[in-house]
């Protein structure tokens, strides 16, 4: 009488088992949602002043909570990855069928850590679970810098593993369709972005890991962009982020900085108009103009906001459900790459400082040429006035490329927030609230709340090694600039 | 005079030949004179040898048999002889002889003592199903089956008496009043009746008239308060709502430990689906509010495993017998039909305040010039200004609270653009809501003839909810007949329809739509007319301040944000819609191979479609782009069961009674969901699915089976020692096959002193001790075993997507297995007019299947396992009593119960700290090891304190310190330290009138509510030091070196203004000093006072009518304690699951009702 049983035990709406591709094309592109979403943009977004954030939004006044969500969603699409190299592709470390697709799946791994340990600091990343039938319930924190030293190491091995004539992920993959020479190109882009990451902590791995990715193939133009493609006819699911902001969220979060207005205003930034929209009552009075509002306001200031006088995002791109070109959501772009070896020029790591000014008008260039600007003609005065390092020291030529690339990252806030902390460019001058910070901006992410319950003791280990504690106001390893 | 026992010692050179020669001399010197020439003890009752008189005896060398023969002879004593003990005790009445009885028509009448006649009264054919009930007037009609050698008679408050077939065939039966029946019978699992002086573990049970007295519509909520140990708590939610009951204390960290529902043996699927969360969501009703009241004849409440262990998977957490009405053999039709109308109203709502208006530091925000240019207040003052104050809308409170000026009737514009005088709002709930009005009407027919009877009942209940166009219909439909096919086979039937159609129910908890959200942060001086033009017009737009791409046609709300809907809008403009089809049935076959075989067969089924839909119009401000949304869902549910029990009753000698049952059963359960939810409506006004922009779909499926065996035996030892045992094996399909068969013992036992010692004195009524250990076991729900991917309901671009799940599953799960032990006693004394009973129980369940949470650090967030230990050890009292009972008639019975339950999670799953059984903004509440269940912890700042736990102030501001980011302290716990009630019921003639106390002492409350009202300075709490002269309690601070603060110990004094004070207590939704929301849960409530009267059955002898009687009751009246601040505690959570446990979120008051109702007999 229980011969049944066990197909009826069998559950009915899901699978055991699924092609590696699957889970592939989720952890990309969620990987890349949660960087623009409304969630990200009133905290991360706002404290490096790109959004207003809300006056209900207290993570945005500075007061401090725990960062549950992005701990949640990172380790999710962790999880996903270890299920490729567990249980979809498991043993297939030599085998042409999955070598280069597990090297992929590592690549992503890595830009997942990075992006949680710049985010948190010290993190739990070697003790976390191998596979669910191995589970840790308590992994220690390791530190920020062993973190980064296995990463550079991980990515190394996988650039080394891939090879074109291998079995590839095809159209599962939104950024590549499974090319194995662009993701080497990629990989080796992200090498050179971690060695960036740690020129003020660690400035010996830093310059060798620099100058090791400097001397090999980097994301060369815009086609090579690492991007998820987004669609305004589909399910809001499907839309970008920012975009999906405007059809679900909440109309007082949809304002704009004021260092970000005013900064392309006061450049004359052809961008402008299509990041920000112009405020309803200039539009109304016939004059229209853009003005960003302050962040992390106290009471008074709040008191006397008319939300009329202010811009938000642009109805005509990013608020615009019928664009006809929907705005990828970008990853890591060939831009950013530019400004890393501008960066990498000025410091003589891989190439020479007179390098640095090309590669910065390259990214530049490459910037403004994205989607939703299309700007293909940088207007002359622009050129002259921007983008000219005549006359500049290393330390002003470092915050000009800075700044360039604080624009370009309009839409990815963590790594947005992540530059900044760690160069300290563009200059920011905090909101007045006193917040949890005493009023100045954060430093890092507080961890997950749920860790304290449940992993108390290596929680608190790795509290121990923050000078403020688990605070807004502690620093992460690398961030050391002085 | 009781027991005394006397025990006379003798010589140890005992002889066995006596010699005796004694005059008129009492049996106690006789006793004393064998004693010292034997040595025996002699065992006997004082009063019982008293009784006998004096005896001659002349003997010599005689054996002692013979001696004591002498003695007894003619005496309605005996002896006997254990050991060197001789017990004398009454005599047995001689054994009527037996005549051959069989398809003899009796025929009698059962009256009272003052022969009044009892109509109802059970006439029982002993060691038989067969029976009868006495009709009107008392007569009663039945054929006797071949063996039948006794009649029993048993009615609610009257002693039961057993009457001797003598081959008489009209019987005239009186029976004697008691207070509380000396012999109930009692539903017992499986619906096997006992005698309840036999059983070894706790039943409570409850008639069908003590549940209804105060009309619950759903009959869980009348359980409240009546019964030792059981909790009765119910979500805020609305007509038909669900009720939660928790038996002895949680036991279960997952799912909501409520016991299992059986009707008529079949059991209830009770389940709530879908339920509110913290986060909104309706309440659709459970599975045991579709029952209607007037149905039930009885409810037996089996506590825990002891009662219930033969209801295996389900019986943990108790289970709730219900039995419903059946007609009556040999009595002509009778029809009842009784009609209830009742109004309810808020019993408590938000204590707010009304002296402040909208507005920040006592004044207004904004101002209107005469240019037509809105400037702030302080703009306007500088500048001298002509115009008047402008309200401002916004998300937050510095736009939209009610720390503003004193409302003197100044005029403002409003953030709409009326101009309006500043006057306090008092009665925007008075306002808004309704008056609830509930009407039940309810016919029901039954009769029979020798073989065949029935019962056919109709209710119908309409229900016009308290939250305006909220509506409740139900009718229900039910048919029972028993019939006695051959006189060996027995045929029960049964069949119940129930349609139920609800409208509008309110959303829950912390949504937009949940219309009690808007109140509590109401500005105080906020008319609710300009809420009722709930729609922007072109004018509204033109004036408006504070909003932002607002336009003609949306929904118009009085704050910016998301969270706070108008509720105008909400009832009018969005729309949700049940319907309930129910179907339960069962069918019953018995067939008596002999007089002690019978083999028992049942199918029962209970099945039901829900189909649910909801709707939000084009321009609703929460839906997507606000353009409205819609979804439909159905969900089928059917659970079957089939058992097979055989039963026998064997003499074994006349000592010695075994009944021994048999069983199999068979449990198939189904449910099966599909919907769609589409948003952004194309065309307006069309509210179907395939209208809309996007849509996706819902799906579920769950099946599950469990084979039973089971065997159950009840063994006696002359009536007045009993032990039972049973024993019972599944195989559930939901485990693997390793681990899929698992087995469950129980076994009690009791002891009727009074009777084993032959005790009868008017003391002492009744004595009873017991005993009883079981185990209980469970398998958990459907494919728990293997870790499954779900595939994205959406692609990216054709792309498709998929996720492993977040749970780590285990395929060795094994079953859950509660073990619980209790012992107790049951004492009447007083001629039965004082009873006690009082029990200690130790219920700890091992094993639970249960999703442990994990950090997230390790990939996942639950690891599914067997994991933990819970337990609950507590105590309960009950007593009840007559106090006063008077020749004229007047009564007055009371009963009190009392229930200590201690809760202790002992263990969790290896390496798990702590399980999170809900949480919300600034509070969660977990299970951690070593500290009972509920634990309350802040998640939100918390007060810098000295040593001696005195608040911080600092000096410069003389506001309270708090830290600088959130952390995580014990705040309390949500388990009350003991729950009572008291029940008092006076009758005089036809008249009764009855109260309930309710009492629940200890346990906290957060309160979402609460910190609103703070945030925006609504409630009375808030009123102090508004001129500037509140001082914070505490002591002044200073800062050391390092940063950081210690106190100073001398007492802060400087003032500072209520609105800056309670900025720091609740500055916004997430930053709170959690310990100030909460609330001490203790109640002591008026549940219920019900005044009935009932026309004699003199005036209406030979009428049409044959009883007629009024009632008037009131529920949920009034507190005599109650320490929360503005909502009930007993009914404040969202849903009746563990995850609410603790919580209030902006909960919808709980209903006082008054009610009428009217019942005829014809």
């Amino acid at each position: 009488c229980t011969k049944d049983f066990e197909e009826l035990n069998t559950p009915p709406t899901s699978v055991t088992d699924v092609d590696a591709g699957l889970l592939l094309s989720k952890v990309q592109k969620d990987a890349a949602m949660v960087e623009g979403n409304e969630r990200a943009n009133i905290e991360f977004g706002s404290w490096i002043q790109h959004w207003a954030g809300g006056q209900v939004a207290p993570v945005s006044r500075y007061i401090q909570q725990p960062t549950d969500g992005v701990w949640a969603s990172h380790y999710a699409l962790l999880r996903n990855l270890m299920q490729i190299r567990t249980q979809s592709l498991k043993g297939m470390e030599s085998n042409p069928a999955g070598k280069s697709k597990l090297a992929i799946a590592k690549i992503m791994e890595v830009t997942v850590w990075q992006r949680l340990t710049d985010l948190f600091g010290d993190v739990p990343s070697s003790e976390t679970s191998e596979n669910a039938s191995n589970v840790n319930t308590k992994p220690v924190y390791d530190t920020q810098e062993s973190i980064y030293t296995r990463l550079i190491a991980d990515l190394d091995n996988a650039m080394a593993q891939l090879d074109p004539a291998d079995a590839s992920y095809g159209n599962a993959d939104f950024y590549f369709k499974g090319d194995a020479a662009k993701w080497k190109r990629f990989a080796n882009s992200l090498k050179l972005r971690l060695g960036m990451r740690i020129r003020y902590a660690a400035p010996q791995l830093a310059e060798k890991t620099v100058r090791e990715a400097m001397a090999q193939p980097l994301l060369a133009g815009n086609t090579e962009n690492a991007a998820i493609p987004t669609y305004n006819n589909a399910q809001t699911t499907n839309a970008h982020p920012v975009l999906q902001q405007f059809i679900g969220g909440s109309p007082d979060l949809r304002y704009l900085a004021d260092a970000l207005v005013r900064t392309l205003k006061t450049k004359n930034d052809p961008r402008l108009p299509m990041i920000a929209a112009p405020t309803v009552n200039s539009v109304k009075a016939g004059t229209p103009d853009y003005r960003g509002m302050g962040v992390a306001l106290t009471d008074a200031e709040l008191l006397a906001i008319i939300k009329d006088d202010y811009s938000t995002a642009s109805t005509t791109t990013y608020f615009n459900r019928t664009l006809s070109t929907p705005i990828p959501c970008y990853v890591f772009t060939y831009a950013d790459v530019c400004f890393f070896k501008a960066e990498a020029a000025l410091l003589g790591w891989g190439a020479t400082a007179a390098d640095a000014e090309t590669f910065f008008k390259d990214g530049v260039k490459a910037a403004m040429a994205l989607q939703p600007y299309n700007i293909t003609t940088i207007p002359p005065a622009y050129e002259t006035a921007e983008l000219s390092f005549a006359g500049l020291s290393a330390e002003q030529q470092l915050e000009k490329i800075m700044t360039q690339k604080w624009i370009l990252l309009f839409g990815r806030d963590y790594e947005a927030f992540t530059e900044w902390r760690r160069t300290g460019y563009p200059v920011l001058t905090p909101g007045g609230n006193q917040g949890s910070t005493n009023g100045t901006i954060p430093r890092r992410a507080v961890y997950s709340s749920l860790e304290v319950l449940l992993n108390g003791e290596n929680y608190r280990a790795a509290v121990s090694r923050l000078t403020q504690g688990d605070a807004y106001v502690s620093r992460v390893w690398w961030d050391k600039k002085p | 005079c009781l027991l005394l026992f006397v025990c006379l010692r003798v010589s140890a050179t005992a002889q066995q030949q006596i010699s005796l020669s004694m005059r008129n001399a009492t049996l106690e010197q006789v006793f004393s004179a064998i004693r010292q020439q034997t040595g025996y003890y002699f065992l006997y009752s004082n009063d019982v040898v008293k009784k006998a008189g004096k005896v001659n005896i002349d003997v010599k060398d005689a054996a002692i048999d013979k001696v004591l023969k002498i003695c007894l002879a003619g005496r309605q004593l005996t002896y006997k002889i254990i050991d060197q003990t001789i017990t004398i005790q009454e005599k047995a009445p001689e054994p009527l002889p037996v005549k051959p009885v069989a398809d003899t028509v009796i025929t009698g009448k059962v009256t009272d003592e003052k022969n009044n006649p009892l109509p109802g009264v059970t006439i029982a054919v002993e060691g038989s199903s067969q029976g009868a009930i006495s009709n009107a007037d008392g007569s009663f009609s039945l054929r006797l089956p071949a063996g039948a050698r006794a009649l029993v008679f048993s009615f609610m408050g009257f002693t039961q008496q057993r009457v001797e077939l003598t081959g008489a065939t009209n019987l005239q039966v009186k029976l004697a009043e008691s207070t509380k029946a000396l012999s109930e019978v009692v539903v017992t699992a499986l619906g096997i009746k006992r005698d309840k002086k036999a059983l070894g573990y706790t039943v409570a049970e409850l008639k069908g008239a003590d549940l209804s007295q105060g009309k619950e519509a759903n009959v869980a909520n009348a359980l409240s308060g009546k019964v030792a140990g059981v909790q009765v708590s119910r979500a805020a939610s609305g007509a038909g709502g669900s009720s939660k009951i928790v038996i002895r204390g949680n036991n279960s960290l997952q799912g909501n430990s409520q016991p299992l529902y059986v009707v008529d043996g079949i059991p209830l699927d009770n389940q709530n689906l879908k339920p509110a969360s913290a986060t909104g969501g309706i309440d659709y009703g459970d599975g045991i509010s579709n029952i209607n009241p007037e149905d039930i004849e009885s409810i037996s409440l089996l506590k825990g495993p002891n009662a219930a262990a033969l209801y295996g998977q389900r019986g943990s957490n108790g289970v709730v017998l219900i039995t419903t009405k059946t007609g009556s053999s040999g009595k002509g039709l009778g029809v009842r039909f009784s009609s209830d109308y009742s109004i309810g109203n808020a019993l408590v709502t938000p204590d707010f305040q009304n002296e402040y208006g909208q507005g920040l530091n006592s004044d207004f925000t904004h101002f209107r010039a005469t240019d037509g240019r809105i400037y702030t207040m302080a703009e306007a003052k500088t500048l001298g200004l002509q115009g008047m104050p402008k309200m401002s809308a916004g998300r937050d409170r510095i736009m939209r609270s009610s720390w503003g000026a004193k409302m003197e009737g100044q005029e403002y514009e409003d953030q709409w653009g009326n101009v309006l005088k500043l006057t306090p709002q008092p009665n925007t709930y008075k306002e808004f809501f309704n008056t609830e009005k509930q009407f039940i009407n309810n016919i029901s027919v039954d009769g029979g003839t020798e073989k065949v009877n029935y019962r056919f009942s109709y209710s119908n209940t309409h229900v016009n909810g308290y939250v305006p166009t909220n509506t409740l219909d139900r009718n229900t439909f039910n048919l029972r007949t028993q019939a006695t096919i051959t006189p060996k086979l027995q045929l029960d039937a049964k069949i119940n329809y129930i349609a139920q159609k609800g409208k509008n129910r309110p959303t829950l908890s912390d949504a937009s739509d949940n219309p009690a959200y808007l109140f509590i942060s109401q500005p105080r001086s906020m008319p609710m007319h300009t809420l009722a033009d709930y729609t922007w017009t072109a004018e509204d737009v033109a004036k408006q301040f504070g909003y932002s791409g607002v336009f003609p046609g949306l929904e118009k709300t009085y704050a910016t944000n998301s969270s706070t809907a108008n509720p105008y809008w909400t009832i009018n403009n969005t729309h949700n819609e049940d319907n309930r089809d129910r179907v339960i049935g069962m069918l019953r076959l018995s067939y008596d191979f002999t007089s002690w075989l019978k083999l028992t067969a049942r199918g029962g089924t209970d099945f039901y479609t829900d189909q649910r839909q909801r709707y939000r119009q084009i321009g609703t401000y929460q839906s997507r782009n606000r353009n409205g949304d819609i979804e439909e869902q159905v969900t089928r549910v059917r659970e079957d069961n089939y058992d097979l029990l055989l039963s026998s009753n064997l003499e074994l000698n006349k000592d010695f009674n075994l009944g021994l049952n048999l069983g199999a059963s068979h449990q198939k359960r189904f449910m099966r969901l599909t919907g769609n939810t589409g948003q952004e409506f194309i065309v307006p006004k069309l509210y179907v699915i395939n209208n809309t922009l996007t849509n996706s779909y819902l799906f579920d499926l769950q099946e599950s089976e469990i084979n039973s065996a089971y065997a159950s035996g009840q063994l006696s030892f002359r009536e007045f020692w009993f032990v039972d045992f049973s024993a019972r094996n599944d195989w559930s399909s939901t485990l693997s096959p390793e681990n899929n068969s698992f087995f469950y013992p129980s076994v009690s036992t009791s002891l009727i002193l009074t009777d084993a010692l032959k005790i009868q004195s008017n003391t002492l009524s009744f004595l009873k001790v017991r005993a009883s250990w079981a185990q209980a076991g469970s398998s958990g729900n459907p494919y728990q075993l293997t870790g499954t991917y779900s595939l994205d309901q959406f692609t990216h671009g054709g792309q498709p997507m998929a996720s492993f799940s977040s749970i780590i599953p285990d395929p060795n799960l094994q079953n859950e297995l509660t073990t619980s032990t209790e012992f107790g006693a049951d004492v009447r004394v007083l001629n039965n007019r004082l009873g006690a009973s009082f029990t200690w129980y130790n219920a700890s369940t091992k094993n639970q299947i249960l999703d442990v949470p994990l950090p997230l650090s390790s990939l996942f967030e639950y690891r599914r396992v067997n994991a933990g230990e819970i337990r609950n050890r507590g105590i309960e009292l009950s007593l009840n009593g007559t106090p006063l009972k008077l020749a004229n008639g007047f009564t007055w019975e009371s009963s009190f119960n009392f229930a200590r339950n201690r809760n202790m999670v002992v263990s969790l799953a290896d390496g798990v700290d702590a399980f999170v059984l809900g949480s919300d903004r600034g509070v969660i509440v977990k299970a951690e090891p070593g500290k009972p269940f509920g634990v309350i912890v802040s998640n939100g700042f918390a007060w810098l304190k000295d040593e001696q736990g005195r608040r911080l102030i600092d000096p410069a501001t003389g506001l309270p310190l708090r830290t600088s980011g959130r952390v995580q302290e014990e705040l309390g716990n949500a388990m009350p330290d003991w729950t009572g009630g008291f029940f008092n019921s006076f009758r005089y003639k036809g008249f009764q009138l009855t109260g309930l106390i309710d009492i629940r002492q200890g346990g906290m409350v957060y309160s979402q509510s609460n910190r609103e009202e703070l945030i925006y300075g609504t409630s009375k709490k808030t009123l102090p030091g508004r001129d500037g002269s509140y001082i914070a309690s505490g002591v002044v601070a200073q800062q050391k070196a390092d940063g950081t603060w210690e106190g100073t110990g001398q007492a802060n004094t400087k003032p500072v203004f209520a609105q800056d004070y309670w900025n720091v207590v609740a500055s916004d939704k997430e930053s709170v000093v959690s310990e100030e929301m909460l609330n001490d849960a203790s109640y002591m409530a008026m549940r219920e006072i019900s005044l009935s009267y009932q026309l004699p059955s003199k005036m209406l002898n030979g009428k049409f009518i044959k009883r007629a009687g009024i009632g008037l009751y009131g529920r949920n009246l009034f507190y005599f304690q109650r320490k929360t601040d503005g909502f009930s505690p007993e009914a404040s959570s969202f849903n009746v699951n563990n995850s609410s446990l603790g919580l209030e979120s902006t909960s919808l008051p709980m209903m006082r009702n008054f009610g009428i109702n009217l019942n005829l007999e014809f």
